[in-house]
């Protein structure tokens, strides 16, 4: 088993209004983790502190190995970097940017930088300020994928894209997978973005980590189960069971342990079950979320 | 660059199911023969544009199936037999599917009723599936 | 190891803010040129003189310091292998080299000219206080917008700097040793011309140490 890519542990942050708390968070190398998290929950400073920009307030932070922020100048050389927050620079044009970024990194890849543009459309020679939003993350794309990096980290980078830009981002991503010593961390606020391509998923709400685990056992273990229940007689508890709606003589069940056992016992506790369903990332996160925010513990 | 294979977000099924239906086309219709070597993991993943997680849970299910082996170091190659296996079963389905159609002309069930029983009939049974 | 890369960060900022050194030295060649025209040419090529060499400490900090952080490009030099401290310190290296070149060549080119030329040097002594006195300005930037990061300190940091000149020379031209001997053929170097450039000199030191000691406590760049 190789070193994580990057740890979190413990980690706190505290802002006047925000708080972000026992943060415990890690990837193996070669895999795709999809951080999802509603707007202001979290993902921003939690990556920002990963990255070394800014200090956890207890915790720690291991990025490729080297403790953070202490060592963000080495973890930087391999880790990439883009946010949907960040800016280039207006008055220069994509070839400096490249030019700049190639000065100052170990592995620049010249050839795949040329791809990249051709692949992304952009003109070298354009001055970044007149670059759509859809065009400048794809610039900042291109910059923190021909670097080659051993982890990439993106901050919201489907944020108010196209879905045509996104299938070019996305399709490039892709490349990184066919190598199993290379990792993205990929945040958003949408599990659509993130859903198909993660390997590892990790749910934030409001400074917490709710849950984080690997996404095929996310959705083998949450269910929905439509009920006929008899009128009258209340459902009895199973554990793993986090939410129960009923309207009348029909109940919507909630379970995020499903097992073969839940049908035959609501079956013997009188009830008909009309339908099993499998629920999609974001209903899942949904039902996290909410049961969280009753339950914080 | 597209793949030919489609994963779609809009199917109500697990994207490994989804996957391991289209590998099985593949298989059936002779693409695919006996001994042929599929994609690494990771190069269909990228391919398809999935997780890594869900090419191995799809690998690994079909491995169980016997449709595919998996030789330590070496890849997955599809299994000898598998393409006949899934033919036999393409083949089987057609005679079914013929004493159904002749049942139907007897009984004078139309096709529209045909659909909606097989329709009912296949939910059924995903739902029950684990 | 990490000095190439802040290396390329100085150059990336020196670049950037190229236009206003080149600005500088020709406004002071300009206004050098015009400096014999008469007592209105003399007059203008003073205050041109003190924008050239005083004017690119704004330019320089807001150009540099302000619209990064203001536009956020600075979370792309973040992303780059450079530290939160190492950046800093790149962007100050970078400030005083765009603000000292042009105030040094002006300096060295005025002194030349002085030197070669038969003017009268009365104005001198005061012209070196008031040469060093933008060394302050420059500091007093530096650390108002590395240091503090409030929009409201800056804009009065830069009020300040508009409204120094004309009090400086309010106080310093009462000194009878400095205004009453400023228009003679020869400078006149008290002791107080020394004390106060002395002063000066130490003012802009400590402010920079200033600025220097607060971001080794700082822990959040962004």
């Amino acid at each position: 088993m190789s070193a994580p890519v990057f740890e979190l542990s413990g980690v706190d942050k505290s802002y006047p209004y925000f708080k972000l708390e026992g943060v415990r968070i890690q990837l193996a190398p070669g895999q795709i983790m999809g951080f999802i998290g509603a707007n202001g929950a979290g993902k921003s400073t939690t990556i920002r502190i990963l990255m070394g920009l800014i200090a956890q307030q207890c915790g720690e932070v291991r990025l490729l190995g080297h403790p953070m922020p202490e060592g963000q100048a080495l973890a930087k050389r391999d880790v990439a970097f883009v946010s949907e927050e960040m800016r280039l620079y207006s008055g220069a044009t994509v070839e400096q940017h490249m030019q700049f970024v190639a000065s100052v990194v170990p592995h620049w890849d010249a050839t795949y930088a040329q791809q990249l543009l051709r692949r992304f459309n952009l003109q070298p020679q354009q001055k970044t300020k007149g670059l759509s939003h859809g065009q400048r993350m794809k610039a900042l794309v291109l910059l923190a994928l021909a670097r080659r990096p051993r982890l990439l980290v993106l901050d919201e980078p489907m944020t108010g894209l196209d879905p045509v830009a996104r299938q070019e981002i996305l399709a490039e991503l892709m490349d990184i997978v066919t190598d199993e010593e290379r990792s993205i961390l990929f945040s958003s606020h949408n599990t659509q973005d993130v859903e198909q391509v993660s390997d590892q998923i990790t749910f934030i709400d409001r400074g917490r980590i709710i849950e984080s685990r690997d996404k095929e056992s996310f959705l083998e273990r949450w269910r929905r189960l439509q009920l006929e229940v008899p009128a009258g007689k209340p459902l009895p508890p199973f554990a793993g069971v986090i939410d129960v709606t009923s309207s009348g003589r029909t109940a919507v069940v909630t379970t995020k342990a499903f097992t073969p056992e839940l049908p035959a016992f609501y079956n013997q506790a009188g009830a008909v079950v009309r339908e099993v369903q499998h629920m999609t990332l974001e209903e899942i996160f949904v039902a996290e979320v909410m049961s969280s925010r009753e339950d914080p513990s | 660059m597209n793949s030919t294979f489609l994963i779609s977000q809009a199917d109500p099924r697990p994207m490994y199911l989804q996957l391991m239906e289209q590998i099985c086309q593949r298989i059936a219709v002779g693409d695919w023969p006996a001994g042929h070597e599929l994609p690494s993991i990771r190069a269909l993943a990228a391919d398809v544009r999935v997780s890594v997680i869900t090419v191995k849970r799809a690998y690994l299910e079909l491995e169980r199936q016997n449709v595919i082996v998996t030789r330590q170091g070496k890849g997955s190659f599809v299994a000898d037999g598998a393409d006949l296996g899934l033919r036999l079963r393409s083949q089987e389905l057609g005679d079914h599917l013929r004493a159904v159609a002749s049942l139907s002309l007897l009984l004078g069930v139309s096709v529209e009723e045909l659909s909606q029983r097989l329709s009912e009939m296949r939910d059924e049974l995903t739902r029950e599936k684990p | 190891m990490s000095n190439p890369v802040m290396r390329q960060f100085i150059l990336k900022d020196l670049y950037a803010v190229r236009w206003t050194m080149i600005g500088a030295l020709l406004t002071a060649v300009i206004a050098l040129a015009i400096a014999r025209t008469g007592s209105l040419g003399a007059y203008a090529a003073m205050i041109f003189l003190i924008s050239a060499g005083a004017a690119p400490a704004v330019f320089v900090c807001m150009f540099l310091v302000i619209a990064e952080r203001k536009e956020k490009t600075n979370l792309f030099c973040l992303s780059l292998p450079i530290s939160g401290r190492q950046y800093a310190l790149a962007k100050i290296s970078a400030a005083a080299i765009a603000f000292l070149i042009p105030w040094a060549l002006i300096a060295v080119l005025i002194a030349a000219l002085i030197t070669i030329f038969p003017v009268p040097t009365g104005f001198a002594p005061f012209g070196c206080m008031l040469w060093t006195f933008a060394l302050d300005l420059f500091a007093m930037l530096v650390a108002i917008t590395m240091v503090g990061e409030s929009e409201g300190l800056t804009t009065a940091g830069i009020v300040f700097f508009n409204t120094s000149f004309g009090f400086y020379f309010f106080i310093f031209m009462r000194i009878p040793a400095i205004g009453q001997h400023s228009s003679d053929a020869h400078a006149l170097w008290s002791p107080i011309v020394f004390q106060v450039i002395g002063a000066q000199l130490l003012i802009a030191a400590a402010l920079i140490a200033f600025t220097l000691w607060r971001l080794t406590k700082r822990r959040d760049f962004i």
